[in-house]
């Protein structure tokens, strides 16, 4: 018999730290080119008007984004392969779903809302 | 059902009501930081500047910025606000402009100057990299005064395009009537497009600092 694990929560984790992955990516490239095109608005006052990259602020934001969808997904391939360890990855993936609001755009938004729903289920998976 | 949906959704909600306060205060963070840049808020006092105030404040945004080589080219006061110009004493190029307003706020011009500034605008290097980041341009000096010479006798009949000033993109003129200054305009360095500034109001007066 296969060993029964917490899959609807494992998928939702996968996903949301693939999006967070996306987020943080986009976020990196645009600060890398200053924020020009992904981020327009943002740079109308601030560093590109001054002929700046804006590398510290947005390619941090972006790199933070790529470390928390790395930790997510990280979080949620655990779970997957260690069920009996749930509550300790899926408290992992909330809280990291969470933070992912600031950085990398929480994956577009969708990937924090499917982290956190994916680190609940897992931290309330009760096995029959 | 393998999960207890009474542990869950009570999870769920703590964790969206976390996200909601830490984008708000950091939403709050931000904007008080923002708010609080010397370069943004010159206005010590809140009465209205004079053209020697609006030069201090222009020349503590540069030092600011922390660009070398850039200093005040020639500020002009309108019934809005005062209209900044700076340039780069090593090229001698016209960098960008600025508006002070008469409380002290001060910030980059909209317009050309955000759209059409290959080097210091919005659009550095030009959309998808089609234009250079230099000052050399399709339209010389003596074609600016042309494209907006074309455009003033065509909306404001009388009026005389004069002194551009070379911007990385396009060139800044004066608009003068009977020898005097009512405005401003920009054309295009690429399409020959004309933007005239009809934000600044009356002219009121000017104090040119550049020495060529």
């Amino acid at each position: 018999m296969a060993k029964e694990k917490p899959t609807t929560a494992y998928i939702l984790s996968l996903i949301a730290g693939i999006l967070m992955l996306l987020g943080g990516g986009m976020g990196t490239y645009s600060g890398m080119m200053g924020g020009r095109s992904m981020m327009g608005g943002y740079n109308m006052m601030g560093p590109s008007m001054m002929g700046y990259p804006s590398w510290g602020f947005g390619m941090g934001f972006g790199v933070f984004g790529l470390i928390f969808g790395i930790v997510v997904i990280f979080g949620a391939i655990m779970l997957d392969s260690k069920p009996k360890e749930h509550k300790t990855w899926g408290t992992i993936i909330l809280v990291f779903s969470i933070l992912s609001i600031l950085g990398g755009m929480g994956g577009f938004g969708i990937g924090a809302i499917l982290g956190i729903i994916g680190g609940a289920l897992a931290i309330s998976w009760s096995p029959k | 059902m393998p999960y207890n949906t009474k542990l869950a959704i009570p999870i769920v909600v703590v964790a969206i009501v976390s996200i909601i306060v830490i984008v708000s205060f950091y939403s709050y963070t931000m904007m008080s930081q923002f708010y609080s840049q010397p370069s943004i808020m010159m206005g010590e006092e809140q009465g209205k500047l004079t053209i020697d105030d609006s030069l201090k404040a222009a020349q503590d945004y540069i030092e600011y910025s922390g660009v070398p080589n850039l200093a005040v080219a020639e500020i002009m006061e309108f019934s809005n606000h005062f209209y900044i110009d700076v340039y780069e004493e090593d090229t001698g190029i016209h960098a960008f402009e600025l508006i002070i307003e008469k409380d002290g706020d001060v910030y980059p011009e909209h317009g050309p100057n955000m759209m059409w500034n290959t080097k210091y605008g919005h659009h550095r290097g030009g959309m998808m990299e089609a234009y250079p980041e230099s000052a050399e341009m399709l339209i010389d000096e003596d074609s600016s005064i042309t494209y907006a010479q074309n455009y003033l006798d065509e909306y404001m009949p009388g009026a005389k395009a004069t002194e551009p000033h070379r911007f990385y993109g396009y060139y800044t003129l004066h608009v003068e009537k009977d020898g005097n200054i009512i405005g401003m305009l920009s054309v295009d360095g690429f399409s020959g497009d004309v933007w005239y500034h009809n934000w600044h109001g009356d002219f009121v007066q000017i104090l040119e600092l550049e020495h060529h």
